[in-house]
């Protein structure tokens, strides 16, 4: 199946691009996607990017994600649909 | 937000002139006229962002204004702060906040402070605020402020922006997530310096400015559940549905909120 990422705020930054397609077989989780995506990508793209993502061995407490327009909360890893968007974003603030 | 059993101030004939392009919006008229100028909004920081804010909520007749911004005027402010002037470099930036609102709107009360929020204004500031903007780039302010508004249970209204992006939220006690929901702790990676234009931070100023007149009046929908995220490189706009977090350390079962 196939799914499409929206990278947002510094995680589009660290990506290079805004949007990632991801080719991943039926019933893939959240998290192995988000690993399927980092593989995709050029070497220090990839570890810009999951300095950003994750905590540890796990996603960060504070990214916001979504998943066809519903937040997902941390901790909690959905099987994803075919056709799916994930929308990622890590706190921005003002000043 | 309650202001239901408040007596709303009446409007003098020159506020009736001053607004009156936005008496005849529906769901406003008088009522709600009378309803902004009996409000009060703390702005955390007026600059990029909080200055639009202010100059929004002034313009549009918000009775009474708080603004919190500790500093001088620098350089670098310039691009994005709209209540800063060249003229005003290496002064107090809430001086010039407050000079530049009066002119513009003199028939407003404000309370500045010349510093930013910490643990030692936050009660009596929010205290004295019927709703809050939180426009601050420090983590440890914005989340400092949505503990103090879950506590006083205020709506707060939350904005952001970054690069070409921004994102926007509306914060009420009870009712939706609060920022320890969606950013627990302050992020590691977060720099107080980052890429941005004025024009973005002015956007999304405009419209946390329509958020607190819509909570505050009772007109429209505000972003209550819903978070706006935008990015005007290709002028893309998403709204994501948000929820509380039962687990949140400040809002959640396990913190002891209602």
């Amino acid at each position: 199946m196939k799914l499409k990422l929206e990278w947002m705020s510094q995680l589009r930054v660290a990506a290079g691009q805004a949007r990632q397609s991801v080719e991943c077989e039926e019933g893939t989780r959240l998290e192995q996607a988000l690993r399927l995506a980092l593989e995709q990508l050029p070497p220090d793209r990839a570890s810009a990017l999951s300095a950003l993502l994750l905590d540890g061995e796990a996603l960060s407490p504070s990214l916001l994600i979504a998943v066809d327009e519903i937040q997902v909360p941390i901790g909690t890893d959905p099987s994803l649909s075919d056709g799916a968007t994930l929308v990622l974003m890590a706190p921005i603030a003002g000043g | 937000m309650n202001l239901e059993d408040r007596n709303f101030p009446p409007l003098s004939s020159k506020e009736l002139d001053v607004y009156s392009w936005q008496l005849p919006v529906p769901g406003h008229g008088e009522e709600g006229q009378r309803k902004l100028k009996g409000a009060s909004v703390l702005i955390s920081r007026v600059g990029g962002l909080g200055s639009v804010v202010a100059l929004e909520l002034a313009a549009a007749g918000v009775g009474r204004l708080i603004l919190a911004h500790g500093g001088d005027v620098k350089p670098s402010d310039l691009n994005r702060q709209l209540l800063m002037t060249d003229a005003s470099l290496g002064k107090p930036r809430i001086e010039t906040v407050e000079q530049r609102l009066r002119d513009l709107n003199p028939r407003l009360e404000f309370h500045c402070v010349g510093e930013n929020i910490n643990q030692g204004n936050v009660e009596e500031l929010v205290g004295e605020a019927d709703i809050v903007v939180d426009c601050a780039p420090l983590f440890e302010e914005r989340l400092l402020l949505n503990q103090e508004t879950q506590r006083k249970k205020k709506p707060m209204v939350e904005a952001a922006m970054y690069e070409l992006q921004a994102q926007l939220t509306t914060f009420i006690p009870g009712q939706t997530p609060c920022l320890a929901c969606l950013t627990p702790i302050k992020p590691p990676a977060w720099k107080r310096r980052f890429p941005v234009f004025g024009a973005v931070s002015g956007s999304v100023g405009c419209m946390a400015a329509m958020e607190a007149i819509k909570v505050i009046t009772g007109m429209g929908e505000p972003l209550l559940g819903r978070f706006l995220t935008y990015d005007l490189r290709d002028m893309s706009f998403t709204t994501l549905k948000i929820q509380q977090n039962p687990d949140c350390s400040v809002c959640g079962v396990s913190s002891g909120s209602e």
